[in-house]
């Protein structure tokens, strides 16, 4: 299963993203600045996007 | 022998993945003890640690109760404060308080491993490390901003959360017209004439910073105000 992280600010970001990766080896796990994350999305094709609800991101971009 | 840390956020999701973080990397760190701001002075105070790093993200009034407690609990322990607030004002109030370094949260986990390291290497250094966005340092200007005294860039800052005279007085245990006062002396030393206009400029200097404004939110004491101040 495939989560990719897209939160601010990046020292969050990471935190949460190696916490994850402990508890859950078999995740596989990446993180992205914000501004990214449409492109991600294309490339990695997560199954899951963990992102702030404030970023402005665009639901038709999921 | 390890850095001996004591990690204090009052996000839980967030101080997990820190202690997870320092814990596994290669850095020579210890987190031996981890608590939300309420509870961390009994476990500073119990555990001594080489190093504090904690979260301030309040305003300056409370930034400086939490660190005089740290202070008090364990004098010899560095201090690295990690923060959302990115103004230059922030950054030399909290300088002035003592602490050893200033890290913004849009650092890298390895920034802050590294300066605990910088720090430990120089266990009596004077320096403090500051970690902040390229961008805001070059924004930072010496603008009339940087002429208000504490007193007059605190009354500033609840200006900008839209309070009135009245709730700043009653904020600052000031009187109505001491509020008024530092609000004439802000406007003759920044040359402006309404409140609105100090806030703006002030934001636009980074002399305050949005997060400081909106943090009033999280404080539970947010309120409208018109340009008049009632």
């Amino acid at each position: 299963m495939r989560v990719l992280i897209v939160l601010t600010p990046l020292m969050c970001r990471e935190a949460i993203a190696h916490s994850l990766s402990q508890h859950r080896p078999y995740l596989e796990v990446r993180i992205a600045a914000p501004e990214a994350t449409e492109e991600e999305l294309r490339s990695f094709a997560p199954h899951l996007l963990v992102h702030t609800d404030t970023d402005g991101l665009d639901r038709a971009a999921l | 022998m390890p850095v001996r840390a004591i990690l204090i956020d009052d996000h839980i999701m967030f101080r997990e993945g820190l202690v997870s973080t320092l814990g596994s990397r290669q850095a020579d760190i210890e987190v031996v003890g981890h608590s939300s701001t309420g509870e961390a002075f009994a476990l500073i105070r119990e555990t001594t640690p080489d190093v504090v790093i904690t979260q301030i993200d309040v305003d300056l009034h409370k930034a400086k109760e939490v660190l005089r407690r740290i202070r008090e609990a364990s004098p010899d322990s560095r201090i690295v404060v990690l923060t959302i607030f990115d103004n230059l004002r922030y950054v030399q109030a909290l300088s002035k308080l003592g602490i050893d370094a200033y890290i913004h949260k849009t650092s890298s986990t390895r920034e802050l491993v590294a300066t605990i390291e910088a720090l430990m290497r120089e266990p009596r250094g004077e320096n403090t490390v500051v970690s902040m966005p390229r961008g805001s340092l070059e924004r930072m200007g010496d603008g009339p901003m940087g002429t208000l005294s504490e007193r007059e860039t605190e009354v500033l800052v609840h200006v900008a959360r839209g309070r009135s005279n009245y709730q700043i007085a009653t904020e600052m245990h000031l009187a109505e017209s001491t509020v008024k006062r530092h609000l004439a002396n802000i406007y003759q030393k920044v040359g402006v004439s309404s409140r609105s206009e100090a806030t703006r400029l002030a934001l636009q200097e980074m002399w305050i910073g949005i997060a400081e404004i909106t943090q009033a939110d999280l404080d539970g004491n947010a309120g409208g105000v018109s340009e008049d101040g009632h």
